[in-house]
């Protein structure tokens, strides 16, 4: 360890890192450290300590901002700029990255909108969804980075298969919720507004009703899909149970229908998914 | 001392000319010839990454190489290194074969915090002998020479004890370590401090100059920044000229990572080294902006929409 050298990264990290303007930042750690910055920085060419280390200072936050405005477009259009910006800036104070990677400060932001968000018992149902709309479009979000980078199903051959090959033949064939594929409850019906922000089209604020979707990647290309609510804990079940029949049973438990009905569904809607690549079969 | 040979380039290729790979062209590059030598890729933006990105790297990959750029290192910090990141590094390397990996001679955070900028070192005998010792360990770790990149800096040290170009040149004997020659950078960097940028480059030793970046500087008044947004002026080839001469031609690539044209007009802009081989020199001016300076603008990648 090189005291010398991290004493002067600790005073530039904190000039960097610190709450405020640079005035404010510069009071803080000229107190800290009993040391000027000129006494530490070279003004050469007549340029000052202060205009060198501002190219640090607002470099930090402007880039940072831009970051998660390029991870979250659609909720910085519904906050607007400046709202956008100021959870943006609280989330730089008190949660700096600490990972190497820009990625993880997005996982940071939504954890921060999910620690701060109102816990208030006396708002109107519409008062509530207000409050609780920035945190599930971030959610949604977030989710489409994960399932942007996540190992896909692009290199998986789509199956010719019936669903009858699924249900009946082979015991041996698995259904799994390939890792490109975030589902979602949420407590009002998202799809629509989300698509709406997304293409500057005006939009109304969704009524509170418990809603499933999911996100998924196919062919690289991202797709939002509403879901039944029979669908989002069939495919919840697949990530616990590698038997279809153990998941519909558990699906058939959770949505109160009988067995037999949720299966004529399964009939139907397998193919499907299959073909959406919500699911993926393994074993063939 | 060095077991490295004293061979040009540290013996490595010279690959010619590339430019970064950017999400702005993934489309261009997957229809369209790749016309450049190779490509450099930043390796953060590849990391654990296994979608789009990655189809469109796994592409140009298995037509040209590929460099791998980071900017997450820290080779300078005070912390301890970042093992994971290591991991990760190593294995996006053992995936992609790039012809090498590079960073920068900097810090991007300390006590864990990470300010994700290339923030510039002390120049002590003491930071010297800490950067070579974490140079070793990940020279050990990824099994091949590291390659380091001179950064633009905004602030010097009063303490410091030697100039860049000696502290590099110390680091890279030491170590057996290459250099990424960034002409941009020195020339920035030259301008900001008010020393001689051709001095700089003439005392580096040149056979472990692996590549050379080019890149486009804003002029903020007072100081300039390395942007990344704009062609590269005449003051910057001209550097390149010299360090062509130097090193007898070594891998070149052009940096664009804000405001960034379209394929065909960066192409059309790396290749104006071949001009500059030739004597020809570019006459373009530094673009002065009369907005707020902010370093180092990072590539992100593009906003995705939903079907």
């Amino acid at each position: 360890m090189n005291d010398e050298t991290q004493i002067l990264q600790c005073w530039l990290g904190e000039i960097i890192l610190a709450p405020g303007n640079l005035d404010q930042k510069l009071e803080s750690v000229r107190a800290r450290y009993q040391v000027h910055e000129q006494q530490v920085v070279v003004g050469s060419r007549g340029i000052p300590a202060y205009s060198r280390l501002h190219v640090y200072t607002s470099g930090y936050v402007a880039r940072l901002k831009e970051c998660l405005s390029a991870d979250f477009p659609i909720l910085k259009k519904f906050l607007g700029d400046e709202v956008f910006d100021r959870f943006v800036s609280a989330t730089l104070m008190f949660s700096p990255s600490r990972s190497y990677s820009l990625y993880d400060l997005g996982l940071n932001f939504l954890r921060f909108l999910e620690n701060t968000r109102p816990r208030r018992t006396d708002m109107s149902p519409e008062q509530q969804v207000l409050l609780e709309l920035p945190l599930a479009i971030a959610r949604v979000e977030r989710a489409r980075q994960e399932v942007q980078r996540a190992p896909g199903t692009e290199k998986i051959p789509l199956p010719l298969i019936s669903a009858a090959d699924l249900m009946f033949q082979d015991a041996g064939l698995k259904l799994v919720l390939p890792a490109s594929v975030k589902v979602f409850q949420l407590n009002f019906t998202l799809k629509d507004m989300l698509v709406k922000l997304q293409n500057d089209q005006p939009f109304e604020l969704p009524a509170a009703q418990t809603s499933y979707m999911a996100v998924v990647r196919a062919d690289y290309r991202l797709y939002l899909h509403e879901l039944e609510a029979w669908q989002f804990h069939f495919l919840t079940a697949t990530e616990h149970h590698v038997n279809f029949y153990e998941a519909a049973r558990d699906t058939a438990a959770k949505v109160q229908r009988p067995s037999g009905e949720l299966l004529a569904d399964l009939w139907i809607w397998l193919s499907i998914a299959v073909a959406q690549r919500l699911l993926i079969v393994q074993g063939l | 001392m060095s077991n490295i040979p004293n061979t040009p380039r540290l013996g490595l290729p010279n690959l010619g000319l590339g430019v970064g790979l950017r999400s702005k062209h993934y489309q261009h590059l997957l229809r369209e010839p790749l016309q450049v030598d190779w490509f450099e890729i930043i390796s953060e933006n590849y990391i654990d990454d296994y979608g789009f990105s990655r189809h469109v790297l796994d592409h140009v990959r298995a037509q040209v190489p590929v460099v791998m750029h980071g900017v997450s290192l820290s080779i300078g910090s005070t912390d301890p290194l970042n093992l994971d990141y290591l991991a990760k590094l190593k294995q996006l390397a053992d995936e992609i074969e790039p012809a090498w990996i590079s960073d920068h001679l900097c810090w991007t955070g300390v006590l864990g915090a990470n300010t994700h900028d290339l923030l510039p070192m002390p120049l002590t005998v003491k930071s010297l002998k800490h950067v070579t010792e974490r140079v070793g360990q990940v020279q050990d770790m990824l099994k091949r020479p590291l390659v380091l990149e001179n950064p633009s800096t905004y602030i010097e040290f009063r303490n410091n004890e030697m100039a860049e170009w000696e502290f590099l040149s110390q680091l890279a004997i030491t170590t057996g370590c290459g250099l990424l020659l960034d002409v941009n950078n020195v020339f920035v960097s030259a301008h900001n401090h008010g020393f001689d940028a051709e001095q700089y480059i003439s005392h580096l030793p040149h056979h472990h100059i692996v590549q050379i970046h080019l890149a486009g500087p804003t002029d903020y008044g007072d100081l300039l920044v390395d942007t990344h947004d704009q062609p590269v002026p005449h003051q910057v080839w001209q550097l390149y000229q010299l360090a062509h001469r130097l090193t007898g031609g070594v891998s070149t690539l052009l940096e664009w990572d804000a405001r960034i044209p379209d394929y065909p007009d960066l192409v059309a802009e790396v290749f104006k080294a071949r001009l500059v081989w030739n004597g020809n020199m570019p006459a373009t001016p530094v673009k002065a902006s009369s907005q707020p300076p902010v370093a180092h603008p990072l590539n992100v990648l593009a906003a995705t929409v939903y079907e």
